[in-house]
């Protein structure tokens, strides 16, 4: 199995083998695990959501916004992790948030959006890349239509890899950086 | 020459996508905030009962009618379509211009009669 970067630009892979050591910066501090499990999670239409349709709308006004809202099917269990790509499938743009108050791709200078243009001149989603760590931490997901039209679907689909994790008591001399949380 | 790359769609002017022309400057494609359009495709169908034209281009901020393209015939009973090879590389931009000789960079057809109908793909460019 290849082992990552963590934002290796070509196809996505894991972070790192199972039995090695992730600490990983989450909760403002760098927590130490082991990777007990991995698994891929492909591209498919469980992880497809529409978020005109899980907003309740029934069309995506011209120039509107979605609230930022969560979506069920990442949710995870505690010491589970989840290891993300996405794109739109339609000309919209999402804005990824770690639960509702932290934005995610965010310099100081703005939000970043992932749009139907990100796949163009990176084909593997590889700036994409997001994590969700465990139950109750779930990523909230804001859309916008660029679009002078209002539109019926706003559509986006997951891929990557679910890891499960043990706790390590302490830092592990050999390890895998992982930063799942912006900062 | 370095291709950009840009999203295809169908003309994309808030109606269902297919244009009926009324003889006056038709709106095909509303260019979004921040991003520019290139047609890449034309099709059209005249069954007007005459030989009838077709000429693309767009509209000043005074709604005036600014000509892009060269003019088209369409002739009668016959579909006709432009493909990416044959249609010259004209992007449409909002200029900015506040005055109203700026640009809106909308595609607009002005047909010769009513009724001909016309479809547009094209490529827009933007983040």
């Amino acid at each position: 199995m290849e082992v990552a970067n963590i934002y290796d630009n070509g196809p996505i892979s894991p972070v790192a083998r199972i039995k090695d050591n992730l600490g990983i910066w989450s909760e403002n501090k760098w927590l130490w695990y082991q990777i007990a499990f991995i698994e891929p999670v492909p591209r498919s239409s469980p992880f497809m959501v529409d978020m005109v349709a899980a907003s309740g709308a029934v069309t995506f006004a011209a120039y509107g916004t979605i609230a930022k809202q969560n979506i069920p099917a990442l949710l995870m269990n505690d010491l589970e992790m989840l290891h993300l790509r996405w794109e739109p499938l339609d000309d919209v743009e999402g804005m990824l948030w770690e639960l509702s108050g932290q934005s995610r791709f965010s310099p100081r200078g703005g939000h970043a959006r992932v749009s139907l243009f990100t796949g163009l001149m990176d084909p593997y989603l590889a700036t994409t890349t997001f994590y969700i760590i465990g139950k109750d931490k779930e990523m909230m997901l804001e859309v916008r239509n660029p679009n002078p039209v209002a539109l019926p679907m706003a559509r986006f689909v997951f891929f990557g890899y679910r890891y499960i994790l043990e706790k390590l008591a302490k830092e592990p001399d050999l390890k895998t950086l992982l930063p799942a949380q912006g900062r | 020459m370095v291709t950009r790359l840009g999203i295809l769609k169908g003309n994309n002017a808030g109606v269902a996508g297919l244009v009926t022309t009324t003889a006056g400057p038709d709106l095909c494609h509303t260019l979004p905030v921040g991003r520019t359009v290139k047609i890449r495709k034309i099709m059209w169908s005249n069954n007007t009962g005459a030989a009838e034209t077709l000429i693309f281009g767009t509209q000043n901020n005074a709604a005036g009618w600014v000509p892009l393209f060269p003019t088209i015939a369409c002739l009668n009973g016959f579909d006709g379509e432009l493909l990416r090879d044959e249609l010259p590389d004209v992007e449409f931009v909002n200029d900015r211009q506040a005055a109203a000789l700026g640009l809106t960079g909308n595609i607009l057809v002005q047909g010769s009669a009513v009724g001909i109908l016309v479809k547009l793909e094209v490529e827009e460019f933007g983040a």
